[in-house]
């Protein structure tokens, strides 16, 4: 609720993911990029751009507070 | 005659469900699987819970994998979902599809990870890792891509 009443004019404005990825989606993709990480994989190993898995956590916080 | 069944089927498997008869459940939209209708879009309808289109046939898939997902037979999920969409556009069209692939796929790698990890065959002080995660990453890299081009 609190989260919420922080972000919720957020979710309105925040669209930039809406197409292909929605918030349960983007968590995932956090989580994994974390655990890959913890596994000792980064991006360039893979020959992927990853993002910074806290930045998508945090981008998928915004577009779903519900889901914390 | 089978579009009535398959809405019977599709009233079951809510009814069943809310009332805390997941095996019934389960059992019904496993039964629903065989009375989908073959072109994807033949009739879409709206997702309950949100303002997303989705076909019939994807909805029902959905239900059968949510009722797998509840008896933790993630690796099934992953499969069933897997089969079912490498010969069209390599992923679900929803986002509810989507995740409950890439959310099954991860929790099946978590399950066989503690599997090993309990069981002796694995050398004191390794780090196991959850197997699909790749896989995972490389499958939502593209979805993630798509949007930063924007």
């Amino acid at each position: 609720m609190i989260l919420h009443l922080f972000l919720g004019p957020v979710l309105y404005t925040f669209s930039h993911f809406q197409n292909t990825m929605d918030g349960f989606l983007l968590y995932l993709f956090g989580v994994a990029i974390r655990d890959l990480n913890l596994q000792g994989y980064k991006g360039d190993s893979l020959n992927l751009k990853l993002p910074d898995a806290k930045r998508v956590l945090f981008e998928s916080l915004k577009l779903y507070p519900y889901n914390w | 005659m089978s579009d009535s069944i398959r809405l019977g089927l599709f009233r079951a498997v809510h009814d069943l469900d809310v009332r805390g008869l997941h095996l019934s459940s389960k059992w019904a939209s496993e039964l629903l699987l065989t009375y989908l209708p073959e072109n994807e879009h033949e009739d879409e309808m709206h997702h309950p819970y949100s303002e997303e289109k989705i076909s019939s046939s994807e909805y029902g898939l959905i239900l059968f994998t949510r009722s797998l997902v509840r008896e933790h037979e993630y690796q099934r999920a992953a499969h069933l979902l897997r089969k079912s969409f490498i010969y069209k556009s390599g992923l679900p069209a929803s986002f509810v599809g989507k995740f409950l692939y890439f959310y099954s796929l991860y929790m099946a790698g978590e399950k066989s990870r503690d599997l090993e990890k309990s069981g002796n065959l694995a050398p004191e002080n390794s780090k196991l890792g959850n197997p699909y995660i790749r896989e995972i990453v490389e499958g939502m890299y593209p979805l993630y891509i798509n949007v930063s081009e924007k």
